[in-house]
């Protein structure tokens, strides 16, 4: 009986270790059209500059990218709105399947900056970041003027503004350098499988499936390459009591990604409209990108609409530069932060 | 709001004519806290005694209806309360041992509030939302192992770890399986109800 309660006392004990910073911060739910999507905003929000994150995926969630050492420079600056994304994450709510595409997400965003102007002013500094598939979710809200009028910057890092280029651009680096990496006798069976699916893809007609297994390709090939650096493990810290819920957060985001794919983000190409892009832009990526090939990167740095625009490639990162080289990515945020406050 | 009186009327009605109380603490989703409350009513039970080497054996089963209510608290994400009914087997092995194990299904209305204050924007103004949060259905599987320690029951307390599948529908359109595991203890109201 007594070693009974030890467990139980011991279980409790764990169970009641949190996150310290748990109490900090403030969380706002915004309601609309039948979801209710929760914004973390955590950081120095008396620096009235605030950051609105787009996580990627589809299918991801704001809070996944917090952790590491850029996160605690940023937010010892500026205050991150972690938001998470209709359907995904911790957002709740039965979007209709036949309603829910691009331009409902973009009325959400909308809604999103009026309800941070409401909470904390006016008068505050607003970033869009986005990473990956908030990179397209960003670029497409950035289409309109009126849109951009509500920011003072533009921050994308790795981002799919357009998906079917970056399928042709991800097969193109999957042949020159995973060759070179048979040739240097580097994870020869890997790369060649890689390499073979590569040669049997015809780029002038890829499929959703195989777009679905470039992506995942695209993540091995990036933990193939040797040179890159990977976050150190006291960078990431995962409390026992986290609001993040891996299980519904998944199994919802799968769902969310799997209706928005079938309603046409797929399709999503926005490299001809950058030049619409009039907002400062900063652009961050990862020089082993295999996801979102770097010349992404190049196109958006050679065709927003803007001369206020800057491109930092990380040479020893893949898709997210933030993890390996942290302190970095997190100064040249700040250095473009402060550099456009009103 | 009546239903939800109504419900609640006939939760008490439950435990005030219980003849075991159950309190255990819940650990949703392996980290998250709350507690669950619920009141045993036996439907059917059968003793059966086999004589062994050892001494006389007694074989319990019964059917039971095991209305619940849990509350649970996500952090910064939702409180979360649940009120249902499982039907359990119970098979208890009443002496020497006196272990007890059930298998359950059930099913459960799930309110849960949101962490955090709700707002819509309408014609570019800002609203609160009060009380704002989702509704769900949620049948349920669960599997419970306990023992009562005391043989001669001079203090009525026994202990149970029992595992709980929820099944949350319409969770973003989905069915989202959640896991509650609960550790608890059962007050004997009655000494009959558990010989």
């Amino acid at each position: 009986m007594r070693n009974i309660l030890y467990i139980i006392l011991a279980a409790l004990c764990l169970v009641s270790c949190g996150d310290v910073d748990l109490k900090q911060g403030d969380v706002l739910y915004l309601r609309s059209k039948g979801a209710d999507m929760p914004a973390y905003v955590y950081g120095n929000m008396s620096s009235k500059t605030f950051m609105i994150l787009l996580h990627g995926g589809p299918g991801g969630n704001g809070l996944e990218y917090r952790g590491g050492r850029y996160v605690e420079d940023l937010e010892k600056e500026i205050a991150v709105v972690y938001w998470d994304q209709r359907g995904q994450g911790n957002s709740r709510g039965n979007s209709h399947k036949e309603t829910l595409d691009m331009d409902l997400l973009l009325d959400d965003l909308d809604q999103l900056v009026v309800l941070l102007k409401n909470q904390y002013g006016n008068d505050i500094n607003l970033f869009l970041y986005g990473h990956s598939w908030g990179g397209t979710y960003g670029t497409k809200y950035l289409m309109s003027e009126a849109r951009q009028a509500q920011f003072n910057g533009w921050i994308e890092s790795n981002g799919a503004h357009d998906i079917p280029r970056l399928n042709v651009e991800a097969i193109k680096m999957f042949l020159t350098i995973g060759q070179d990496e048979i040739d240097k006798g580097n994870n020869v069976t890997d790369w060649q499988e890689i390499v073979d699916f590569a040669k049997g893809v015809d780029t002038t007609n890829i499929t959703e499936d195989e777009g679905g297994q470039i992506n995942q390709h695209g993540h091995k090939a990036g933990e193939l390459i040797g040179e890159l650096k990977t976050a150190g493990e006291d960078e990431f810290r995962m409390p026992f009591r986290n609001p993040s819920d891996m299980i519904s957060s998944s199994i919802a985001g799968n769902r969310t990604s799997n209706v928005l794919m079938q309603n046409g983000i797929e399709d999503i190409a926005l490299t001809d409209s950058l030049y619409k892009i009039k907002l400062p832009t900063l652009l961050l990526w990862g020089k082993y990108d295999f996801v979102v090939p770097p010349q992404l990167g190049y196109d958006a740095e050679a065709l927003i609409g803007t001369t206020d625009k800057e491109l930092v490639m990380y040479e020893f990162s893949d898709h997210s530069p933030m993890n390996g080289e942290g302190e970095a990515y997190a100064a040249d945020i700040l250095k473009f932060i402060k550099n456009h406050l009103k | 709001m009546r239903y939800l009186i109504l419900l609640f009327c006939l939760g008490l009605n439950f435990v005030v004519f219980a003849q075991q109380i159950q309190v255990a603490y819940v650990i949703h989703n392996f980290n998250q806290p709350g507690i669950t409350i619920s009141a045993p009513q036996i439907w059917t039970q059968k003793i059966k005694e086999k004589d062994k080497k050892k001494g006389i054996k007694q074989i319990g089963k019964s059917n039971i209806l095991l209305p619940q209510f849990t509350y649970y608290n996500h952090v910064r994400k939702e409180n979360n309360f649940t009120l249902g009914c499982e039907l359990v087997r119970q098979r208890i092995r009443m002496k020497p041992a006196n272990w007890t194990f059930e298998t359950g299904i059930g099913l459960h209305y799930v309110r849960s509030f949101n962490a955090g204050k709700t707002f819509k924007v309408q014609d570019g103004e800002v609203k609160r939302v009060r009380f704002a949060g989702q509704n769900y259905f949620a049948p349920s599987l669960s599997y419970s192992i306990g023992r009562d320690f005391l043989k001669k029951r001079t203090n009525p307390l026994s202990v149970y770890v029992k595992p709980q599948t929820f099944f949350l529908m319409p969770y973003n359109n989905a069915v989202v399986p959640s896991v509650n595991i609960q550790i608890g203890c059962i007050l004997h109201l009655n000494k009959k109800s558990n010989a």
